[in-house]
């Protein structure tokens, strides 16, 4: 691709590329677009590409209040789709996708490039998908005409079952899902397993551990990306067939996952369970131990701890059943009192305020995603609460209160200052008033215009009449005074030759005289044009800057009015709006905090009856050991193998 | 700003709506990277959905409040510091920017300094794609003023490189616009810092 196109063509072009390529042609592209047409349209866009400023450092709700704000002042094109879709796209990154799909409801419905129309409902789905929205993330989708390019076609059509599948309707998912049945692309691995589980779903578990098994049987070297999945399929066929209790069907699939991956602990549970339900005890302890020694905050390790006793209680071991029941007992406790003290922060609110306080947290914006939690005795059973949209999305949305509640105050504080700027310089005009008044009296802009009139046509006259001694310096014009009224005098004299000489020299003078000034007659009468345009200049700047102090003095009260008028119905708008964001902070931390405590609860009862069914299985080990004839210990962990899959 | 002598910039938008469509395929990608994968589907999580939903509600309709309010400020607060008969902004942007990595602009107005600016590498990165930063916004007398802008950072082979660039402008009773650009000079493979004026 050019590294420069040209204006609106750029858009275009960069945009076809980026169609067709990955994530940095896509962010090249859009470089190329936004300065190819910087260079095309020069100031125009400064504050658009003021707007870009804040966009590209995830700044989105100062992005769209430079936006708005070019809005407000009508620097937008009127209400065109582009500008529309502009605005849409921007409150979809700020987080606001039901603003943003309303001004794309409205926006693509015109001629837009129907690549933007598609890419733009597409993401409006996987957000609302992402946020719960199903109904609105279908009828997005339904939106979409024809294909999406490249890798966004089968995304659009995963998400398209996924959602029928959350809706439960798993023969609609199957029957799209099975369109993917003889492709090759990225996600086919996605769709034969979801297909699988829908097929499962409907009941038809042959058909769907076919898929599974096909899934779960392909080579993991082929593609290294599918080895989590593959993982999966065979982790939810192993524990498929446990559950139909067929053990021997489920250990080949299970024994498929590999030892180090997420699903390895699941794995290891399973096959131990397929060992003995075939009575293979002594068999069943090896993934089980190897299970034991992992970190008990995997479900599966859980489980393992009163698996193991179990197996030993069911081969006759019972020294070394009742010692490892005794460990489990003491392992849940420890777990449990940990739950408590994590509970306990979930309540006070520490736990938000941990979350919260790392760094790159603050600001606001949909793209954001707390992906790292910070390493405590709180936290560690959060780990799968924090990978459920539900608690991420309302993190988001508590992280976005934060950032306005912030903002709302810093604008109190400024309103204040803004109160003080307007008394001051209330004061500061009274006090200049009577100067600027005494000033502005002193100079008449009509005056100087009428003077400046009088002055041109005294010119004009001078110039029609060639009145050269007009023009001359003021010593030639007294001296020409004076040869003039010397003549009368010089008239008187009779006709006697000094008489004579006298005339003559005061005309010989005269003569000179009238020379020179006819000389510099033409110089004078430029410089004199000249200096008559100098003058029309200062006249004119002289006006203006009369004119502006005038207005000034004249529209300061009224300015003064509506500032603080405006200032006054701001303050209640960001009082209000700072209550209501306060509210619904405590809204969202009650939400936070119901989630995070039914985790925690939930991990906590779940321990609390193992340890119960420890201490059920220890006692009645020592019961059989004290009597010699009590049959041996039924207290086998109750969770069936099929929970450990399906409980998240 | 709000007044008369508003410079009406009315431009076609349609490279950055798309543009932005174009950021948000990959800035998507990455955000909905862990949930990308297709699951089973999480009944417990749409038992809840319903609270979620009326709370995100909730929230974006205070989203949308919040940015109109703060439009509302941002123009009250432009129109009483920074009148447009006084106005003048000063703006930095970059094209290519292959021969200078910034790091800070030092600016002074009628030989008084009135900022040093050092720039964080997002910002730098928001410069290098296409955006456009407001470095100074004040207010200045009608007549004639000098800027001077000092940009430091690293040049070609990466030396360290300090370069001043100079306007002498007047200023009218309408806001001034002032555009500081840093761009390659190919054929001395030099950067070149250009200064614009707009009014």
């Amino acid at each position: 691709m050019h590294r420069r196109c040209s204006g609106l063509i750029a858009t275009g072009v960069c945009l076809s590329a980026a169609l067709s390529g990955g994530t940095s042609v896509a962010r090249d592209a859009h470089k190329d677009a936004a300065k190819a047409d910087a260079a095309a349209r020069g100031v125009e866009n400064l504050e658009y590409r003021e707007v870009l400023f804040y966009f590209f450092q995830d700044k989105y709700f100062d992005a769209l209040t430079h936006l708005l704000v070019a809005q407000k002042r009508d620097e937008l094109p009127d209400r065109s789709a582009d500008a529309e879709l502009l605005l849409g796209s921007l409150y979809l990154s700020y987080g606001e996708h039901l603003l943003a799909g309303q001004i794309f409801e409205h926006a693509l419905q015109g001629s837009v490039d129907p690549r933007v129309r598609n890419r733009a409902w597409f993401f409006l789905a996987k957000i609302w998908h992402q946020r719960g929205y199903l109904d609105k993330s279908e009828a997005a989708l339904a939106r979409i005409d024809g294909k999406l390019p490249g890798s966004l076609e089968p995304q659009r059509r995963m998400l398209h079952a996924q959602l029928l599948m959350e809706q439960h309707h798993f023969d609609a998912a199957r029957a799209d899902l099975q369109k993917w049945q003889g492709t090759r692309d990225a996600w086919a691995g996605y769709a034969k397993y979801n297909l699988g589980v829908a097929l499962v779903r409907l009941g038809r578990v042959d058909d769907g551990a076919k898929e599974l098994e096909a899934l779960g049987s392909a080579d993991p070297e082929a593609d290294p990306t599918l080895a989590a999945l593959r993982d999966k399929a065979n982790v939810a066929l192993g524990y498929a067939w446990l559950q139909a209790s067929r053990p021997l069907a489920a250990k080949p699939s299970l024994e498929r996952v590999r030892l180090n991956g997420p699903y390895s602990n699941k794995a290891l549970l399973g096959v131990g369970w397929a060992d003995a339900a075939s009575g293979q005890y002594r068999a069943a302890l090896v993934p089980w131990m190897t299970l034991h020694r992992r970190s008990l905050l995997d479900s599966a390790v859980q489980e393992s701890l009163l698996a193991v006793p179990y197996a030993f209680a069911k081969l006759g071991a019972e020294k070394q059943a009742a010692d490892y029941y005794n460990r489990a007992i003491s392992d849940f406790d420890k777990e449990i009192e940990r739950i408590g003290t994590a509970i306990r922060s979930v309540d006070d609110g520490s736990l938000l305020e941990q979350l919260l306080a790392q760094p790159g947290v603050d600001g606001s914006g949909w793209y954001w995603r707390l992906d790292r939690i910070p390493q405590s005795d709180d936290t560690r059973y959060l780990y799968d609460l924090l990978s459920t949209n539900e608690f991420q999305e309302g993190l988001k949305d508590y992280r976005d209160l934060l950032y306005l509640s912030t903002t709302l105050n810093q604008w109190a504080a400024s309103l204040t200052a803004f109160d003080d700027i307007l008394d001051t310089r209330q004061r500061a005009y009274r006090q200049r008033l009577p100067v600027v008044d005494a000033s502005l009296a002193k100079i008449d802009p009509d005056k100087m215009a009428q003077q400046r009139l009088e002055l041109e046509s005294r010119l004009m006259a001078i110039e029609r009449n060639k009145d050269a001694v007009a023009l001359g310096t003021t010593k030639q014009q007294a001296m020409w005074r004076k040869l003039e009224s010397l003549e009368p005098a010089l008239a008187k004299l009779g006709d006697g030759q000094l008489a004579a000489q006298l005339r003559d020299k005061q005309r010989f003078l005269k003569g000179v005289l009238l020379w020179n000034l006819e000389r510099d007659y033409k110089a004078r009468l430029w410089e004199e044009k000249k200096n008559l345009r100098q003058l029309d200049n200062q006249i004119k700047h002289a006006q203006q800057l009369h004119y502006a102090v005038k207005k000034a003095r004249d529209g300061w009260p009224e300015q003064f009015a509506a500032l603080t008028k405006r200032v006054g119905t701001l303050r209640p708008r960001v009082a209000a709006l700072q209550t209501r964001v306060h509210e619904a902070l405590d809204s969202q931390r009650e939400f936070l905090r119901n989630l995070a405590d039914g985790e925690l609860h939930a991990e906590q009862a779940r321990l609390d009856t193992y340890r119960v069914q420890a201490r059920f299985a220890l006692a009645a080990l020592y019961d059989r050991a004290a009597a010699r004839t009590d049959p041996e210990p039924q207290a086998a962990p109750s969770a069936k193998p099929v929970e450990a899959e399906g409980r998240r | 700003m709000a007044n008369g002598g508003v410079v009406r910039r009315k431009v076609t938008v349609q490279w950055i709506a798309a543009a932005l469509l174009l950021a948000m395929s990959w800035r998507i990608a990455l955000a909905q990277d862990a949930n990308a994968k297709p699951a089973f589907a999480t009944p417990a999580s749409q038992s809840k959905g319903k609270s979620f939903k009326s709370l995100d509600e909730g929230v974006q309709d205070l989203k949308k409040q919040a940015v109109d309010l703060n439009r509302d400020l941002f123009l009250l607060e432009e129109q009483l510091l920074f009148p447009a008969n006084t106005q003048v902004a000063v703006f930095v942007s970059m094209d290519v920017g292959r021969y200078f990595a910034l790091d800070s602009v030092q600016l002074k107005l009628d030989d008084k300094n009135v900022t040093n600016y050092l720039y964080t590498k997002r910002e730098v990165d928001a410069l290098d794609k296409g955006g456009v930063q407001r470095l100074y916004v004040g207010n200045l007398k009608a007549g004639k003023h000098e800027l001077v802008a000092v940009f430091t950072g690293k040049g070609p082979e990466s030396r360290d490189y300090k370069r001043g660039a100079s306007l002498v402008f007047d200023k009218g009773i309408g806001p001034k616009y002032i555009e500081l650009s840093i761009t390659d000079r190919q054929k001395k493979l030099q950067p070149e810092f250009v200064v614009k004026e707009w009014e």
